[in-house]
């Protein structure tokens, strides 16, 4: 996807005519950022089944509410890739306990123990982050990975701390403490 | 909880971006933020800065069929700006390359689309129960009275689920104020065994079952609680014949998907 095509002025436009019925529009929309979305959908749900019904009902969505984006409400990429991630939050609030009970014959289902690549491995190190790959660097280890594992793999304070083989509460101190620091840096 | 400490209302915001606010505190925050300019724009502030680490992915191609499912679903679900009987925005084009999207096509209204809801309920109510429905467990959808069809509530969620691999969908639409849940199956059912299948709604708290889906025709379903939000999330799972023995889901995930508010 070329970057003119996510230019956030065409962006806007497409998302107004969306709201207002017109499919073409966004048929260019879905052209211009289901690639985007369907990234990160990937990243965080591990399966592609769980991100392809995801990205449909993230599109679905945008689809039906796309008139309630207002350009104040941050670049339009960032609104979607806002949808498409709380979506994202909720299916994997619902399925994961599926996760650790897989049926026969299923697609290998993702277990705490075999992530693989850490997730904050690549993404940290790519471009485009800016200010906000700044601002990680001031944080201790625990804080950072404890952020990026509840950003990427959307786990709650629980499965944090099995994640990171920690104690409850010290996991809710390290996000805690590292929003707070992100907060602070990138308010500067 | 106490909202007026600003440092507080900064945290809240930043774990309900985050994903790691949860449960009953996370409904709270989110009935503050609806009032709450101050916690709105924390909120939209994570989520703008946050949105880096997102966009920071390599971009991945999403298969064709997403589209293609799309392209069916928008022309039954029109957004919900639009108001009943408009144009189409732009004139119809000639349909291009497989992948760059639709013509526009007629604006279909969402009453439109519940008044055919409401034909195929009267077309079907001869139909019978489910073949799932022996030994039911939980409740069964069951094929409605014409009264019922008739009234028409505030407020309605609608959602298509499709069951993967096959062409067995519900359309379903939920009326809280009626408590009522309305499934209409079509496509084929595959042959999945000897199995009910349940239709959930999650919450907060986790699902609640909200009874068996019927396989042929149409079927209501008592709606056990009250809803609000712009949106429900539906998930339909494989249980034992007359469903699950335990009240929550104890067989696979088939399909799930949003219950989007359209009236």
């Amino acid at each position: 996807m070329s970057s003119a095509n996510a230019d956030p002025e065409r962006l806007i436009r497409l998302l107004a005519e969306t709201g207002a019925g017109n499919q073409r529009a966004f048929a260019q929309l879905y052209q211009a950022c289901s690639s985007h979305l369907y990234a990160l959908l990937l990243r965080m749900l591990k399966r592609r089944d769980w991100a392809d019904e995801a990205l449909q009902d993230c599109f679905l969505r945008v689809w039906q509410k796309a008139d309630t984006y207002a350009p104040e409400k941050g670049a339009p990429l960032t609104w979607l890739l806002t949808v498409a991630r709380y979506r994202a939050l909720d299916l994997l609030r619902m399925k994961r306990p599926e996760v650790e009970m897989p049926e026969e014959g299923e697609e290998a289902p993702m277990t705490f123990a075999d992530l693989g690549q850490s997730p904050e491995d690549g993404a940290v190190e790519r471009e485009g982050m800016g200010m906000l790959r700044e601002c990680m660097k001031d944080l201790q280890d625990e804080q950072k990975r404890s952020v990026l594992l509840a950003y990427y793999e959307g786990y709650t304070h629980q499965e944090l701390a099995r994640q990171m083989n920690a104690p409850l509460g010290t996991v809710k101190s390290w996000v805690r403490r590292g929003l707070s620091r992100l907060r602070e840096c990138l308010d500067r | 909880m106490r909202y007026d400490n600003a440092k507080l209302r900064q945290m809240l915001a930043a774990e309900y971006v985050l994903g790691t606010l949860r449960g009953r505190a996370r409904r709270r925050f989110e009935r503050l933020a609806k009032t709450d300019a101050a916690a709105q724009a924390e909120i939209r502030f994570w989520e703008t800065r946050l949105a880096g680490l997102a966009s920071s992915l390599v971009p991945q191609t999403p298969p064709p069929a997403i589209w293609q499912n799309l392209e069916q679903q928008i022309d039954t679900n029109p957004p919900s700006g639009v108001t009943p009987i408009r144009k189409p925005v732009t004139a119809a084009l000639p349909k291009q390359a497989a992948n760059s999207g639709p013509p526009p096509a007629p604006m279909w209204r969402i009453l439109a689309g519940l008044a055919t809801a409401a034909a195929v309920v009267l077309a079907v109510m001869v139909g019978g129960r489910s073949p799932l429905s022996e030994k039911a467990a939980v409740p069964v959808a069951a094929a409605p009275a014409p009264a019922q069809v008739a009234t028409a509530a505030a407020t309605v969620y609608v959602s298509l689920l499709k069951l993967p691999e096959s062409t067995m969908q519900w359309t379903l639409s939920v009326r809280p104020e009626a408590d009522e849940v309305k499934a209409v199956a079509s496509g084929e059912y595959p042959a999945l065994g000897q199995h009910s299948l349940e239709l959930w709604l999650i919450t907060d708290a986790g699902p609640v079952s909200l009874g068996l889906l019927p396989t042929t025709g149409t079927g209501t379903m008592k709606m056990p609680l009250r809803v609000k939000g712009d949106q429900l999330t539906l998930a339909v799972s494989l249980e034992p014949v007359g469903g699950s023995p335990t009240g929550q889901p104890t067989g696979p995930v088939l399909t799930s998907g949003p219950a989007i508010k359209a009236v």
